[in-house]
């Protein structure tokens, strides 16, 4: 009989029951082996046999009596006592013994039926058990129903992501030459307005009043900045798209040919550099040299009003990747530091500082398709901060697709 | 017939008259031929059609190339210029609004000698085609003088 067919809490109690009923068995047998006797005939039969016997032994005595022998009526008297005294002894035994077998039958009796008891709650638990085997069952197959609902749901959700995400590129594709459409056709326009407004202003100064120069200097001017707006829209569309190309990049040599880069920027300023020992970080070389000119390119421009300019490019603290720039400039309003970061956001006034809005948004881009971090702290005249922190290593590639 | 130093191949009029002020004004070249697509600049350069009393052993000193051309693109025109043993020598320069990493590497696959985005604001414009004149009609060296 194999006892573990798979239900094991069902076996183990028709175990424990087989057991208990084996053990009732022995003591019953017992209980019918000892009484298997009538007990009027176990009291009488030794009784009846003393008699016999003494009947006997006096039938002896008086034969003996007869011949006269004395001494051997003496010992058939003295054999006779100690055969009755005998007697009167296993009498007295097996009274006891009968006693202990009444008692222990009735322990027993109680035990059965303490048992019977015990079996009843067992079967009683056992069926409590049968009855949770089945709701357990029934709640199984209800979540095997909805796992498979589920899976379903998960299959044709999967598709309709595929769906969605095909349909996304698709328009992220046309968006894209959109826009590089708009920025590339942009631009032609935007040459010949500056274009011939400068050569207007330049060849023919002696014919134009100065009031005609000055317009066309706006003129000219104003097709120059637009062409920078879209310049670097073009350049922010052309980040998203591009495929980071990550290489172990030595942040000295970066920032050290960016400073070289923007001398002209300082030409007949009077800035102090405090350039600290950069460490290297896995990022896009190309990329995170535009960050740099970005961040180094801002430093100046908002150092401009300071007598002393003080510009410092540090590692970030606990050997984290990255570095921060840090200016004693015009700095900003905190309140406002949330905007930092989005396109045409712009904190200061065109004709304080000139620029496009776009070179803080792609700083931010760049830095969040490496995975990293950036951000500010500043105060209004006292100079701002920015955070770059790239992530340790092993940076997610951009999927292609 | 004079020699052609440059020819531009340019369908914007105003690009055209842009590029030939700043070679004039700087003395760069007096002798620029302009062609408005991509058909006629092959024409020319092989010597054919319109321009078929043209010596073909006397090609210019340098073909500014826009990408955008009606009828033939710039692109095919460069591949056409570089698959003809006579042409193949003949200095290109692309000259666009294009800056597309696409057309960049294409271009230069295609076997040009150089590829400039024409710079909005026009004192780099000019910059950039005075500069590119200087080197190419006056430094560089070709196999035909």
């Amino acid at each position: 009989m194999s006892y573990f067919r798979g239900d094991t809490t069902r076996d183990v109690v028709s175990i424990y029951m087989t057991m208990n009923q084996e053990s009732d068995t022995v003591l019953i047998d017992n209980h019918r082996i000892s009484s298997r006797l009538p007990s009027s005939l176990r009291r009488w039969v030794p009784i009846g046999l003393v008699i016999v016997t003494g009947l006997m032994l006096t039938a002896l005595i008086f034969r003996m009596a007869e011949e006269s022998e004395w001494s051997v009526l003496v010992a058939g008297v003295g054999f006779t006592f100690l055969f009755a005294a005998y007697m009167v002894l296993l009498l007295g035994r097996t009274a006891q013994v009968e006693r202990t077998v009444v008692e222990r039958t009735a322990e027993l009796e109680k035990e059965i039926a303490e048992r019977k008891q015990a079996e009843i709650k067992i079967q009683e638990q056992y069926e409590d058990i049968e009855i949770h085997a089945l709701e357990l069952e029934a709640a199984n197959n209800e979540l095997q129903q909805t796992q498979g609902k589920l899976l379903e749901a998960n299959l044709s959700l999967e598709e309709k992501v595929k769906e969605r995400t095909a349909e996304l590129e698709l328009a992220n594709k046309e968006l894209e030459a959109f826009t590089y459409s708009v920025s590339h056709d942009l631009r032609a326009p935007l040459r010949h307005i500056n274009g011939f407004s400068k050569i207007l202003h330049d060849e023919y100064q002696e014919q134009l009043p100065d009031e005609a120069k000055g317009y066309l200097n706006r003129i000219a001017q104003s097709a120059s900045n637009m062409g920078m707006l879209v310049d670097g829209l073009l350049n922010l569309s052309r980040i998203g798209r591009k495929d980071l190309e990550i290489a172990s990049v030595d942040l000295n040599n970066i920032i050290g040919g960016v400073k070289a880069e923007l001398e002209p920027e300082m030409a007949g300023r009077d800035i102090e550099w405090q350039i600290g020992e950069l460490p290297k970080v896995e990022c896009d070389s190309v990329l995170i040299k535009q960050v740099a000119v970005n961040l180094l390119s801002n430093a100046i421009k908002f150092t401009r009003n300071s007598s002393h300019a003080v510009i410092e490019v540090k590692p970030l603290p606990n050997s984290t990747p990255g570095f921060l720039v840090k200016d004693n400039g015009v700095g900003f309003d905190m309140n406002y530091a949330d905007k930092l970061f989005g396109v045409f956001e712009r904190l200061h006034r065109k004709l304080e500082f000139e620029g496009t809005g776009i070179g803080l948004a792609t700083v931010q881009r760049i830095i969040s398709n490496h995975n990293g971090r950036i951000w500010a702290e500043a105060e209004i005249d006292k100079g701002a901060a920015f955070y770059v922190e790239l992530p340790f290593s092993n940076v997610e590639e951009k999927e292609v697709s | 017939m004079e020699r052609v130093e440059v020819l531009l191949v340019e369908d914007d009029p105003n690009d055209a008259d842009l590029v030939l002020h700043v070679l004039r004004k700087n003395n760069i070249a007096n002798e620029v031929h302009v062609v408005e697509d991509g058909k006629e600049a092959l024409d020319f350069l092989f010597c054919r059609g319109d321009y078929s009393d043209r010596d073909i052993t006397h090609p210019p000193k340098l073909v500014l190339l826009d990408l955008k051309l009606p009828h033939v693109q710039g692109h095919d025109v460069l591949k056409q210029v570089r698959e003809n043993e006579k042409t193949r020598s003949i200095p290109v320069v692309i000259l666009t609004s294009s800056g597309l990493d696409y057309d960049i590497t294409k271009g230069y696959k295609l076997g040009v000698n150089s590829y400039v985005q024409k710079p909005v604001d026009f004192d780099e414009f000019q910059k950039a085609v005075e500069l590119l004149g200087r080197y190419w009609l006056t430094l560089n060296k070709t196999s035909i003088e």
